[in-house]
């Protein structure tokens, strides 16, 4: 479907935040889930991009995803003014398998571009829950890759921002963040969700395993089609046999840290 | 909407029209789903199926260039019996023709994909996928490739295998190299084939700025990039052989397929537009309509 664009701002240096109304994927978008984007009338970009949805209203039929300027699909992208259409297919693929329950703990970790899902998982997770509040650890390698920062303040969570440089906020890592949380906690989460880089993502997921704690990373690979018709965003993940490929697009992007197979390559 | 009442494509196969899914690009009966309503079809070309399952290639598996996709799966497909027991019956819940591409290495192996597809409930036709599968598949050796001369033998002796276990309606698609595409159609004409289907993706790769590879294996390059080329095999094609001709290659709009049915094509196959466009299908229809 063509999407119109509703607004777009420049966040910050080339981090952009566009809105779009298509009341489908506003009203059935689910945290972690994605859209595959389309821009331009030619064929060059030829292939959809995904980006996780950051924010989403049924209310007004709209979404929003933020992104990198930094990639020809991207600036393309950035080039889009209110009132233009884009391309869009979606909401595509399985999202966090995120609990309504308010006494429920959660412990959310951004990773640079990583962070969109994260965000709009924090609002949904926000929107039930009143005690205990949602942990927010949201970092980067420098301020220039911080994303949300604005917007995940505005949230009634527990925030945490780092960036590896000290450019924003504490420095350090997220993972060292995570690890320092738990150690020193009275109450061990129930569950961590997390986006970003692959390696941070394992991170967390071995952290995660040694205090016992459920954890779900989405995950990000390349990926042509997203409707699981091209096979070609294969993952490897645990099943009965030892392992099976799965595709992200459809079974993913979000997975168990724990049915992942981080080392055993497709 | 309104569609064409089909036509007879070849002896003992109806398409719903001539528009038909290419091979390998709408899954196995259930990613379009969700986008479009597949019994629009003239037919769906399943995924090529072989004998023992296939994990595929190594990732990554897909990368752009302008105006085209470069494609390394590597045929990831369920084998053959887990496609007959658990694919098949899937497949044939949807209300078009189904057609199984198959691909062997030996005319035995050929004989028993042919005879256990073809005799299935369900199973309107065959393709032959007979691009080499050095060229399909990562690990195999590439270093040396058949010669056309060699390649006219494979595929003849592969097409009288087949036909010598199956009677039904058979695709043959020809390599996009290896045998000069007139030629390689008056082989597969003369072997037993009903229908020539040409568009194969052209043997392809991606190199990073670090000089590596980006895919293990050899990528194949699908979409508008290859269009001129595959109007030509189509157009070559059709120089050399009466038999109906089912054309592919970077389909997406009508006037595309006006162009490949003035080349010479009887019906169209659409491939990595529904990759693109899930939802394409109503708009090529119109010229189906037109054309038949």
């Amino acid at each position: 479907m063509d999407a119109v664009v509703v607004s777009h701002r420049n966040i910050l240096n080339n981090e952009y935040e566009i809105k779009l109304s298509a009341p489908p994927i506003a009203n059935n978008a689910q945290p972690g889930q994605f859209v595959h984007l389309l821009v331009g009338d030619g064929y060059s970009p030829f292939i959809r991009r995904p980006f996780s949805i950051y924010k989403a209203s049924a209310d007004e039929g709209t979404f929003s995803i933020v992104y990198l300027a930094r990639g020809s699909f991207t600036s393309g992208l950035a080039r889009y003014s209110p009132g233009g259409k884009v391309s869009v297919l979606g909401p595509l693929g399985n999202g966090f398998n995120w609990h309504s329950n308010p006494h429920h703990r959660s412990v959310l970790v951004a990773g640079g571009i990583g962070a969109p899902p994260i965000h709009f998982l924090a609002e949904r997770v926000h929107s039930i829950a009143s005690e205990p509040k949602a942990v927010v650890i949201n970092g980067a390698r420098t301020r220039d890759l911080l994303v949300g920062v604005d917007d995940f303040a505005r949230l009634p969570v527990m925030l945490h921002v780092l960036t590896e440089d000290g450019t924003h906020g504490m420095q350090g890592r997220v993972t060292d963040a995570l690890d320092k949380l738990l150690k020193e906690s009275l109450h061990i989460p129930s569950t961590i969700y997390a986006c970003g880089p692959m390696g941070m993502l394992h991170a967390i997921g071995d952290i995660a395993q040694s205090y016992g704690v459920e954890c779900q990373v989405s995950i990000e690979t390349s990926m042509a089609c997203g409707t699981g018709a091209c096979y070609g965003c294969a993952v490897r993940v645990k099943d009965e046999t030892g392992s099976r490929i799965s595709l992200a697009c459809c079974e993913g992007p979000v997975f168990r840290s724990d049915e992942y197979l981080w080392d055993e390559a497709v | 909407m309104s569609v064409d009442t089909g036509f007879e494509l070849c002896p003992g196969l109806v398409l719903k029209n001539r528009i038909m899914a290419a091979s390998g690009c709408t899954g196995w009966g259930d990613a379009l789903q969700d986008f479009t309503d597949q019994a629009l079809f003239g037919a769906i070309i399943t995924p090529t199926v072989t004998i023992l399952p296939r994990e595929g290639n190594p990732m990554p598996r897909t990368g752009e260039t302008p105006a085209g996709l470069l494609y390394s799966t590597g045929l990831p497909n369920p084998g053959l019996n887990m496609f007959l027991s658990e694919y098949l019956p899937h497949l044939a819940h949807i209300q078009s023709p189904v057609i199984v591409s198959i691909i062997a290495e030996t005319p035995d192996d050929w004989m028993k994909l042919a005879s256990d597809i073809g005799s299935a409930p369900g199973v309107d036709g065959i393709e032959m996928n007979l691009t080499p599968i050095q060229l399909q598949i990562c690990g195999e050796e590439i270093r040396r490739l058949p010669s056309e001369a060699e390649w006219c033998t494979t595929m003849h002796e592969s097409i009288v295998a087949v036909r010598g276990v199956y009677a039904g309606p058979l695709l043959a698609k020809i390599p996009s190299v290896t045998v000069e595409p007139g030629l390689a159609a008056s082989v597969v004409v003369e072997a037993g084939a009903d229908v020539v289907s040409v568009g194969q993706a052209l043997p392809a790769t991606a190199v990073r700025a670090n000089g590596t590879r980006r895919f293990s294996g050899v990528a194949g390059l699908s979409g508008p990039a290859i269009k001129p080329y595959t109007l030509y095999c189509t157009w070559r094609a059709r120089m050399h052989v009466q038999e109906p001709i089912v054309a592919s290659g970077g389909i997406l709009t009508s006037q595309d397929a006006e162009e490949y049915f003035g080349a010479g094509a009887t019906a169209i196959a659409v491939g990595v537009a529904n990759l693109v466009h899930p939802d394409i299908l109503p708009s090529l229809l119109s010229v189906s309509q037109k054309s038949i």
